[in-house]
């Protein structure tokens, strides 16, 4: 294969002249028709590694997303680069609409499809009857880090690849240490001898690292950043209550544009903030981790953690969220000492105990089959693939501890004295740390000072105009004299 | 007090009344939108329509808390056994504060109830949209991304006759129309919703601020604005909104139950209820109840063909006499007497009652017809 032909469908689907780092081996890979697992850097263009072999490779291309939002959000971006023949298969979709995907799948290109649905097999029966470019599982890191607690589903991507016929396959992630990349491989079934592994740092740079130690005063040190951060942002909380209440405070002491994102918000207000916050109307954004996947704002300009994340690899998904133009950012966690108790207990609420594990297998009649606490779809996986409740029991001891791990190595990254990136890259078995500039809060003094414009004068934020008419006048381009003189 | 709980508190009190009780068990299924006949009675007789499906995730432990406020407060008396009623220091607080704070009487019927927000979804789908045809910008991103939605909307489109560009001009001048006849409040909280060509729309939050309203008491303005809404349309010249109405209107089978949409069909081929339940392979009460949730959403259902006329008299005699006349009563006067036949007859008493007072006002809501 030419390389200028790669760049050049590279500019005339996407408009980007050149490739980014890792992108154009990736999509060599699967067009040689071998399995490959992709870890790219948060904010690299991993899409594209999929997207644009797609046009090299005669069927369809499958992907497996694990959200909703975020499935729907590469739907409409393919859309809006002029890709029509694309479409998406999940609970929402009704059945009309499943049955006219169904029918029209020989002429789709890309097929986003969730785990739980690609299972059924009047799809998987549907999905044979037409040629299959590749198959591709997004945010593989599902499989371990998330699939365990929430999604037990993506867990039984395997099975759906061997009666898919072991399509080639592509797992893309951006956070995976080598134990989960060992993980993602064994549940996809990837053939050693023909898979390749692209593992690309997921260090970022341009995002500076620093940790504050607050007593008693992080409210005032999360005003403090806020005030004097330039740009836009966003602030991680464990609570959804913190969350509304810090958004409340902000927006009456900062003069920002402030508001709060979790999944109690109304599906159209949350989408709503999202475009509010890519138009620059908001400028803060206080959320769960609800809120970024599928958010593709270039200019995000710092991230501010308020309770201490439950594990690096979440740290990392969600500071990179910050700088995607490549420019300078920082992500700033803020600690307390205490708060690990909260995520402490977060964790204790996301695994099912050996009471409810127990109770789970003696009476699998009486639990309904789709359940929301996200524990008892962990027990229920256990039972359904016929695990011995002794081994599903050590699983979850294993698991805990694994969590306990994780969140006691966020708070040595927080205690620690030295280069902080090195040793958040070690978790990730990357040994050195090459930057020695505005690396981190240990590294350099007064690091935060190049993003505090001193003479800058804080944007405050203008009120809203509720005036109905000439909103009106605006979205449909009418004028005054216009409105007057229409008639119905 | 938490934020919202203020008006909600007061909006929960005016759902209780002077004479009949009411259970939080009872509340909790009007707030989730339970269709069963009682429920949709309920509903009916204490007038507790903008109350209807409201709340769907709230839990009977928060109602119960909330009612216990209230009876802290002596605002209603009674227990959970035996139901709670208003007080007068009840009656009074609501007379009080819903004079300065809106209350939803313009919700004054069962028929939108289920219609409100997949109408508004596709409505901001649709505003949208023809918004950015009148740019001539086809690359947005949608406002709505339920794909149900997105997908009811775009069947509409492609079954008009028009271009784009048509439809577009067309909206924009109905839509204009039809909003100036509203009040200025519900126009500007419809408006600011919208989500059109370089312009998002504002969140619920961000519009209560303006409006300096609780989150809770905009939530239930919104839902009366939609009403309004809905209303203004129907009685308007406005050909392609009513019909983009119609459209949504089917896609919720005209807000009853699917099953209920289908005996309705039958019924205004004109089969009997023995023939719906014949043809439908369902128990005769199944149908006979259907009857009822038909009666009761749609105010204008002739519901006399399904009811003996000398039964129907009889009963509204009785009425007469003995207001407080009860079905025991009445089943034994007339042996055959069906259930159906006794709740159509309290059904269209209820109604004459409203009518005679006129359109409900806020008082009414609170202290029923006793």
């Amino acid at each position: 294969m030419k390389t200028i032909k790669l760049e050049d469908l590279l500019y005339q689907k996407f408009g980007y002249p050149t490739f980014r780092t890792g992108q154009k081996e990736a999509i060599e890979a699967a067009v040689n028709g071998k399995d490959t697992l992709v870890m790219l850097p948060t904010g690299s263009g991993k899409s594209i590694c999929y997207q644009l072999p797609a046009y090299l490779k005669e069927g369809l291309v499958i992907v497996i997303s694990p959200l909703l939002s975020l499935m729907q959000d590469q739907v409409e971006g393919l859309k809006k680069l002029g890709e029509r023949r694309v479409a998406a298969l999940n609970s929402l979709s009704s059945s009309g609409e499943k049955r006219r995907i169904l029918k029209q799948l020989p002429s789709l290109k890309f097929l986003f499809v969730s785990p739980e649905m690609v299972q059924y097999d009047f799809i998987i029966q549907r999905l044979l009857t037409v040629p299959i470019a590749f198959l591709v599982v997004d945010e593989a890191h599902c499989i371990s880090q998330w699939g365990l607690d929430f999604r037990p589903d993506y867990l039984k991507i395997g099975k759906v690849k061997e009666q898919l016929k072991h399509p080639v396959t592509m797992a893309l992630t951006a956070t995976a240490t080598k134990a989960v990349r060992e993980e993602i491989k064994t549940s996809l079934q990837m053939n050693p001898a023909n898979t390749e592994e692209l593992i690309h740092s997921v260090n970022r740079n341009e995002i500076k690292l620093v940790v504050e130690r607050c007593e008693g005063n992080k409210d005032a040190k999360l005003k403090e950043y806020v005030e004097k951060l330039n740009g836009s942002g966003i602030i991680y909380f464990s609570s959804k209550k913190k969350a509304d209440s810090a958004a409340v405070d902000l927006r009456q002491q900062t003069g920002r544009t402030v508001e709060s994102y979790h999944s109690d918000l109304e599906a159209d207000d949350k989408i709503k903030i999202q475009q509010q916050f890519l138009d620059g109307t908001l400028q803060v954004i206080c959320a769960t981790s609800a809120f970024g996947m599928g958010v593709d704002k270039p200019d995000v300009r710092y991230v501010i953690h308020y309770h201490v994340p439950a594990n690096p690899e979440m740290y990392l998904q969600e500071i990179g969220r910050c700088s995607r133009d490549r420019k300078e950012g920082v992500a700033v966690l803020l600690f307390e000492q205490g708060d690990q108790f909260i995520q402490k207990r977060l964790q204790e609420d996301a695994l099912p105990d050996e009471s409810l594990l127990s109770y789970l297998y003696k009476h699998p009649e009486k639990v309904k089959a789709f359940q929301q606490d996200p524990k008892v779809q962990i027990g229920q996986f256990y039972y359904t693939s016929n695990v011995p409740l002794g081994s599903a029991i050590r699983q979850m001891e294993l698991r805990k501890q694994l969590k306990e791990e994780q969140l006691s190595f966020m708070l040595q990254y927080i205690h620690h004295t030295g280069c902080k990136r090195a040793f958040l890259l070690r978790y990730f078995e990357e040994k050195t740390c090459e930057q020695k500039e505005n690396c981190c809060s240990t590294c350099t003094d007064h690091l935060l000072e190049q993003f505090i414009k001193k003479d800058s004068v804080i944007k405050q934020s203008s009120p809203l105009v509720l005036n109905w008419k000439e909103r009106l006048q605006d979205l449909y381009k009418m004028n005054e004299q216009s409105t007057n003189s229409r008639k119905i | 007090m938490l934020q919202g709980e203020h008006y909600f508190l007061h909006f929960l009190l005016s759902l209780f009344n002077l004479a009949q009780p009411s259970k939080v068990s009872q509340l909790i299924h009007v707030f989730h939108g339970r269709r069963t006949p009682s429920m949709l009675f309920k509903v009916e007789q204490e007038k507790l329509y903008p109350a209807f499906g409201l709340f769907k995730s709230m839990t009977r432990e928060a109602l119960e808390q909330s009612a216990e406020q209230l009876v802290k407060k002596e605002w209603i008396k009674g227990s959970e056994q035996n139901g709670y009623v208003l007080t007068d220091a009840g009656v009074e607080e609501l007379k009080q504060y819903f004079s300065r704070h809106t209350y939803p009487a313009a919700i004054n019927s069962l028929t939108y109830a289920t219609i409100r927000r997949p109408f508004f979804s596709q409505f901001q789908l649709a505003a949208q949209i023809f918004s950015e045809a009148i740019y001539k910008n086809s690359r947005y991103s949608p406002a709505i991304k339920n794909p149900v939605y997105q997908e009811s909307v775009k069947k509409w489109l492609y079954s008009q006759q028009q271009s784009i560009e048509e439809l577009s001009g067309k909206w924009a001048v109905e839509l204009l129309q039809v909003i100036e006849q509203l009040p200025d409040t519900t126009a500007t909280v419809l408006v600011s919703k919208l989500t059109g060509h370089q312009l998002v729309g504002f969140t619920n939050r961000q519009i209560a601020d303006q409006l300096l309203m609780e989150p809770i008491e905009f939530q239930i303005v919104l839902e009366q604005a939609i009403e309004q809404l809905i209303d203004q349309i129907k009685s308007s010249e406005a050909a392609l909104l009513t019909q983009f109405l119609s459209h949504v209107q089917k896609t919720v089978y005209y807000g009853l139950s699917k099953s209920t949409f289908m005996t309705a069909v039958l019924l205004k081929k004109g089969l009997s209820i023995e023939a719906v339940a014949q043809k439908r392979q369902l128990k005769l009460n199944t149908i006979r109840e259907h009857v009822l949730e038909i009666s009761l959403v749609h105010t204008v259902f002739d519901f006399m063909p399904y009811i003996p006329k000398d039964i129907h008299r009889a009963l509204h005699n009785s009425f007469d006499q003995y207001p407080a006349y009860s079905f025991k009563e009445a089943k034994q006067d007339h042996e055959d007497l069906l259930f159906l036949w006794y709740r159509l007859v309290e059904i269209e008493r209820i109604r004459n009652e409203n009518n005679k007072a006129g359109r409900p006002f806020i008082s009414e809501v609170w202290v029923p017809n006793i």
